[in-house]
């Protein structure tokens, strides 16, 4: 039975209960369920030739041995056989396959194949965040097949545009524009066709990444603050209802003397938002639309993992799409400082509230990817939470690992990206390390410290501007992601700093040891700064 | 118009009667409010038709009965839409029903707003009644107005997002739309004289009565009541006999010349038959319409629990159980499982015998665990939508979807479930009703017992019979079926023989009682597998089995007896940990009527025949002969154990221990004092000589592995940190590394790798307890222990023998053995044991 009949022929505890009953479950339960569904794949995974590939004639049978005979893996591991695509490898005959772009300017993309059962597992969880995005308290939800849904990603093969094929069957929502004629738009265009559509049709819920979802708001208020004739002309046709609450939109904001919200035009039943640096648009969001957006995570690997609830206080991890590890900080610090040290994981029985941890995941029912670091940062908010009467862990998103610095959801900068650009740039720097930081407006930006050789200043330009200009372009050059966040999100990431010329050499004096390049912790690049004096202005994470 | 006066009639009929079934029906909130609506109707439809029958008291009564009905209307409306969308919030019935109330109160006391009507006859000789109607009946239309509105606001708010409640509902408001329309169309000069509005209203009361018959809160089968069925059958007979009194009494007095009160007196009876037959057809048309498949299964039920409780052979009840679900509600498939040993549920019985029968649900599926928590059946669609069907595997759900399950039921003894019985879908793809899971909870509570019955019975009789080791044929029932079988075959022949394991006692001892009973179990499972279906296989003592073989010569015997030594023989050879002393049998065989004549002679023959064997050294097969003793030494490919060969390795555990001298001295001086407590404690214990060679040997040996570890550990003058200690631990798996390259002192490894174990089971590395530990290895420990307690060490001053010996006796029972304790104890105290303080 389809979710839109479901919807007609059960009473609502009984979908929430289908759908979001999990955050019913208390730890025990839970991890029952994680157990259960890893006997499984571990059955899959290691009788499939891409386990034996790591596990040479291995078999393990319990979780324990699974755990100490798997290594912790990276998509290094898989990239010979999902890249090339080798089907027969695989624990079990994959459905479709996932791709989305990997590391700037050295593996263009990466591929994630789907089984049939994480389709289901991914539909399913798909509805629940529906139904949770529009909660107001537990069991309290608002879907309807008549709504409508502006909807700010990207369409297949990347995971986003797994969504709205999901939602399509199981539910007739709507799609702002429809999801046949937006795969042929730009992301321009997508988002006037959307508005234009929104004004006819109304608009429900809204589903986007938090940088993107924050862009397409303003252009929305932009859009409907329009009262040139060119405006109204695009606007024509839009319903008499629509017409009168945009009348009287524009009456409060005159009296108000403010720019058009969205919130003035549309009232969202529900909103969500996923990717990176959520946290950074949240509250303008809001402030924009009316309602806080619900986060959720789904990555092309695992698909939709973790979601929040009517509190917006925390993600809870789905049980049934992957089975959860955390390698806990100190160890990710071992880890970063030793690549070879094996670091130590614990699972979700074991989280301590307030620490953090690197995710680590494997999915199940024949997935390809076992204990698997998908390079993202949590923290646990805690154990329970009376506020939505849960009794398992609840997370929030920190960021990605150390070794990648991720801009609002758009690209990720590793270590070899920087250097590439600095190579290829040709400038003089001698030595830098780059970090993500949040300018005072909350946006996320990309720092270098860069010190440059001493013995060629006096026959380089090398300004704070030259360098911004030069290394912008090669990021953009050797990453297409980049480049997109300036075309779509207008932003320019990059921040330098140029530090006195000899300031990483006596670091080391000091300190005795090398600075690592990426991230590294605030204390050292404390260090670091006061072995070069004061430069303040921005705020470090 | 007048024949249209059966429709309040009927109407008021429709009413009374689902008011009578209603009042029969299990109250809630829901029916309470039905029937308040019901009887406003009632009042409604009968106050205007006594009104115009003019029945007795008057009939400004009835009118105002009728008004207060009619106004009434809206206001159960009102309740009945609240208690039917479950809204919870207090509404305004309450102020309603008063308001109406005070307005009917002061329109009987004064007619203000619309007063009785006029009765008139008019020239056709029919009566019809004037209103005098003034504007304050706006009054009432207006309150009926704002008491719909009401009404229409709860269901916008209550409705307008939920589709599940609206859909329900929709009856409802298509009757109230009817009854609405019945009363406009009353306007009409088409309808003039038809009573449409009453027509309307029997309609509307029948679709809620539909609204709630799908909404679940009651059963059909409530209608159909014996006096229903004679209401119904009095009413039927009244309608007929209204109109055709006059046309038979015509009939009666014109065709058979009958008087008054002879007419009267056929009428009369005419009625009653029509009445009964009515009342007959009637019962049994509800009765094949409602009432048929509940008797059917209610007899069905009565056959399955008589057949069932008579047997207890559990495949005859599954059988039993499977052919009536089958017969009852036509399901197409039924398979059954029952939980086995392990606590899993095999499937072990189904509607074809072609099913794959290695189907089993693991104690931790979720349809198992879900099944405990709950009681009486779960659907497959059911349980699809809940928390609990996310942790099953895709291959389960493969599976369940294949057979195409769509129903399980748990056989439950209180709160264990004993077998869990799967039913495909049903022949006609028509989905389990209420009644289906009604009677298969009736059926489930009848087979539950006689499935837990025929189990015990079963497992009792089980236990009567087998021997709880090995599974075999206990002494007991050894010579039941020892009876049976000469009785049967006495004529043909029966074999008998009876294999008897050699030095098992030292098996025991070398390797402990757990090893024991394992090599009793592969030895059982040997003589199973070889002997055959027909045959009889028996554990006939500690160390004893028989094998009865009916149709059996004593050359096939033979045969097989040489067969089975064979493989007892070969039976340690691929043993992991280390090398298992190899095991042999001594066999004895006696035939009947070769060398026996009864079951007695037989068995005390063969019993004569094993005696020969270990006489004669063991390892060998004999047949029982009269008067001739025959044997057929066999031919063993390696003598399994070789009584002295320890002291041909003298020299070879002496280069070893030399070899652990030179790195440290202490280890060397050390495992020699261990040797000699160690055997000691052996002789004292009562071991023969052999025995306390090898606890000798062991004693030596047993720290041998210390050369692995690195000497600053060995000889740390402090404590050992963590790590230390693990790596320290290591010795015991370093010395069976050592030793087991030694393949003629591996009878010493149980010894050597069980010295560190605790009789409490917290010893390393095996963490076995008690008696599973081997005797000398306890042996060792104790030694161990207290050579270690009275001996300098680099990290230790040397303790008073007193001292150990209250420790040894303060951690008897934990650390050490209590047995052995005490004899060592007492073997110091006595001086039988001199201290060696070397």
């Amino acid at each position: 039975m389809r979710f839109e009949e479901k919807l007609k022929e059960f009473p609502k505890e009984a979908i929430w209960s289908e759908y979001c009953g999990f955050l019913d479950l208390d730890i025990r339960e839970y991890m029952q369920i994680q157990n259960r569904l890893l006997k499984e794949q571990i059955r899959l995974w290691s009788s499939s030739s891409l386990g034996q590939s790591f596990l040479k004639g291995k078999f393990p049978g319990t979780i324990e041995e699974f755990r100490a005979m798997v290594p912790l893996t990276t998509y290094d591991d898989y990239a010979d056989v999902l890249l090339a695509r080798r089907k027969e490898m695989l624990p079990e005959e994959p459905v479709i396959w996932i791709q989305t772009t990997w590391e700037g300017g050295k593996h263009p993309i990466k591929a994630a194949p789907y089984t049939q059962g994480m389709l289901k597992t991914y539909q399913n969880n798909v509805l629940a965040c529906l139904i949770l995005s529009t909660s107001s308290k537990k069991g309290e939800f608002d879907v309807s097949a008549a709504d409508n849904i502006l909807y700010a990603l990207a369409p297949l093969p990347y995971p986003t545009g797994l969504f709205p094929v999901a939602l399509g069957d199981e539910i007739g929502i709507g799609f702002l524009p429809p999801v046949k004629d937006a795969v042929e738009m730009s992301f321009k265009e997508r988002n006037v066709k959307g508005f234009q559509m929104g004004l006819k049709k109304g608009i429900e819920f809204f589903f986007g990444m938090g940088s993107v979802a924050y862009y397409v708001s303003l252009s929305v208020a932009a859009m409907g603050s329009g009262g040139s004739s060119k405006g109204l002309k695009k606007l024509a046709g839009i319903s008499p209802s629509m017409l009168l609450r945009l009348a009287k939109a524009k009456k409060i904001c005159k009296e108000e003397n403010r720019q058009l919200k969205p919130k003035d035009l549309f009232q969202l039943k529900g909103f969500m938002c996923a990717g990176t640096d959520n946290r950074c648009y949240k509250d303008d969001l809001e402030d924009l639309w009316g309602i806080r957006p619900m986060e959720l995570f789904a990555g092309t690997e695992p698909s939709c993992i973790g979601t929040e609830t009517w509190t917006r206080n925390g993600m809870y991890f789905f049980p049934d799409t992957c089975f959860y590890e955390f390698i806990p900080e100190a160890e990710m610090e071992k880890n970063m400082e030793d690549s070879t040290y094996q670091p130590r994981t614990v699972l979700m029985d074991e989280v301590q509230e307030g620490e953090k941890y690197e995710l680590v995941l494997t999915i199940f029912k024949g997935g390809a990817f076992a204990r698997y670091r998908v390079g993202d940062v949590y923290r646990c908010a805690g154990l329970t939470n009376k506020e939505d009467e849960t009794k398992i862990p609840r997370f929030q998103y920190v960021d990605r690992v150390s070794s990648i610095i991720d801009i609002a959801g758009f690209t990720r900068i590793s270590e070899y990206s920087i250097t590439r650009a600095i190579e290829l740039s040709g400038l003089p720097i001698k030595d830098w390390i780059a970090q993500k930081e949040y300018k005072d407006n909350r946006r996320p930006v990309l720092h270098m410290y860069v010190e440059m050789e001493a013995g060629c200043l006096a026959n380089h330009a090398v300004s704070q501007m030259i360098l911004k200009e030069h290394l912008g372009i090669y990021f953009k050059y050797i990453d297409e992601d980049y480049q997109d966040l300036k075309k779509i999100l207008g932003m320019d990431p990059l921040e330098i700093t140029i530090l006195k010329c000899g300031t990483f050499d006596r670091y080391r004096l000091e300190t005795e040891k090398n600075i690592r390049h990426m991230s590294p912790p605030a204390r050292e690049v404390q260090d670091l700064l006061r072995a070069e004096g004061d430069k303040g202005g921005i705020r470090r994470v | 118009m007048y024949s249209y006066a059966s429709v309040p009639i009927i109407a008021l009929f429709c009413y009374s009667f689902l008011l009578v079934s209603f009042l029969a029906a299990r109250k809630n909130k829901i029916i309470n409010s039905f029937i308040g609506l019901l009887v406003i109707m009632i009042m409604w439809t009968g106050g205007s038709f006594f009104m115009r029958m003019g029945l007795w008291p008057y009939e400004k009564f009835w009118f105002h009965v009728s008004l207060i009905g009619m106004m009434m209307m809206p206001v159960g409306f009102l309740g009945f839409i609240r208690e039917f969308m479950e809204v919870k919030s207090n509404h305004r019935k309450g102020f309603w029903s008063v308001l109406v109330l005070i307005i009917m109160g002061v329109n009987i006391k004064t007619g203000v707003f619309v007063a009785a009507p006029e009765m008139k006859e008019i020239a056709t000789g029919q009566v019809t009644y004037i209103y005098d109607i003034h504007w304050p009946v706006i009054v009432l239309f207006l309150t009926e107005a704002f008491i719909l509105l009401d009404c229409a606001w709860m269901i916008y708010k209550n409705g307008h997002r939920n589709a599940v409640v609206m859909k329900k509902l929709n009856p409802i408001l298509l009757g109230i739309f009817i009854l609405f329309l019945g009363h406009v169309l009353l306007v009409f000069p088409f309808f003039k004289g038809f009573p449409i509005d009453l027509m309307s209203g029997i309609i509307n009361a029948f679709l809620m009565f539909y609204a709630l018959y799908k909404k679940r809160l009651f059963k059909l089968t409530l209608l159909i009541s014996r006096g229903n069925c004679y209401a119904l059958a009095i009413v039927l007979a009244v309608v007929i006999f209204y109109n055709l009194v006059r046309p038979l009494e015509e009939l009666l007095s014109g065709l058979f010349h009958l008087g008054d009160s002879q007419r009267v007196m056929a009428i009369a009876v005419l009625v009653m038959l029509v009445t009964m037959g009515m009342y007959a057809i009637l019962k049994k048309f509800f009765d094949e319409l409602f009432v048929k498949d509940e008797l059917v299964q209610t007899e069905n039920l009565r056959d399955f629990s008589s057949k069932v409780s008579k047997s207890l052979n559990i495949q005859e009840i599954l059988t039993e159980l499977i052919e009536i679900i089958q017969k009852t509600i036509s399901v197409e498939k039924v398979y059954i499982c029952i939980e086995d040993d392990k606590g899993e549920y095999k499937m072990v019985q189904s509607t074809s015998p072609l099913n794959r029968r290695d189907f089993v649900l693991a104690k931790d599926h979720p349809v198992v665990e879900y099944l405990k928590k709950s009681d009486g059946c779960l659907l497959m669609r059911e349980f699809k939508r809940t928390v609990a069907y996310k942790s099953m595997w895709e291959e389960e759900k493969h599976q369940l979807a294949v057979w195409k399950i769509e129903c399980f039921v748990a056989l439950k003894d209180e709160e264990d479930i004993i077998g869990i019985v799967m039913l495909s879908n049903k022949l006609k793809h028509e989905r389990y009703t209420y009644n289906d899971i009604s009677f298969l909870t009736s059926v489930d509570s009848v087979s539950s017992i006689a499935v837990k019955n025929s189990r015990l019975y079963e497992k009792a009789y089980e236990e009567a019979r087998k021997d709880e080791l090995t599974g075999l044929l206990n002494r007991k029932c050894f010579y039941e079926v020892l009876d049976e079988a000469y009785e049967r075959f006495k004529d043909s022949s029966l074999a008998l023989i009876i294999l008897n394991i050699d030095d098992f006692k030292l098996y025991n001892q070398l390797y402990g009682d757990q090893e024991g009973d394992i090599a009793l179990q592969r030895v059982a499972a040997i003589i199973q597998a070889s002997a055959g279906e027909k045959s009889y296989v028996a554990r006939y003592s500690g160390k004893e089995f028989a094998i009865i073989l009916p149709q059996y010569d004593l050359h096939m015997a033979k045969k097989l007896a040489e067969n089975i030594a064979a493989q007892i023989r070969d039976m340690n050879r691929h043993s992991k940990e280390y090398a298992l002393k190899a095991l042999t049998v001594s066999c004895g065989i006696c035939g009947i009527p070769f060398s026996a004549s009864n079951p007695h002679e037989l068995v005390n023959n063969a019993d004569m025949a094993v005696y020969h064997v270990k006489r004669s050294g063991k390892n060998a097969v004999m047949i029982y002969s009269v008067g001739q003793d025959q044997k057929f030494a066999m031919q063993a490919p390696e003598q399994s154990y070789k009584k002295s060969v320890y002291s041909e390795y003298a020299s070879t555990i002496y280069a070893l221990t030399a070899a652990i001298d030179t790195k440290d001295h202490y280890t060397f001086s050390h495992s020699k004092n261990v040797a000699y407590y160690a055997s000691e404690l052996a002789k004292a214990y009562g071991m023969n000589q052999e025995c306390v060679n090898i606890v000798h040997e062991a004693g030596l040996l047993h720290d041998i592995g210390k050369i692995g570890i690195p000497e600053d550990i060995l000889n740390k003058p402090g404590k050992l940190t963590d790590e230390e200690y693990e790596i320290m631990k290591g010795h015991v798996e370093h010395s069976i590394g050592i030793i087991r390259h030694l393949p003629s002192l591996d009878y010493v490894i149980p010894a050597v790798i069980g010295h560190h174990e605790r009789y409490d089971g917290r010893g390393y590395p095996r963490r076995i307890a008690g008696e599973d530990i081997p005797i000398m290895a306890r042996m060792l420990c104790v030694a161990d222990s207290f050579d270690a307690m009275i001996s300098k060490r680099s990290y230790k001053p040397s303790m008073e023998v007193d001292k150990a010996l209250g420790i040894l006796e303060e951690e008897a029972g934990r650390q050490f053995d209590p047995k052995l304790v005490p004899i060592f104890t007492e073997l110091v105290k006595s001086q039988t044991v001199e201290i060696q303080l070397d």
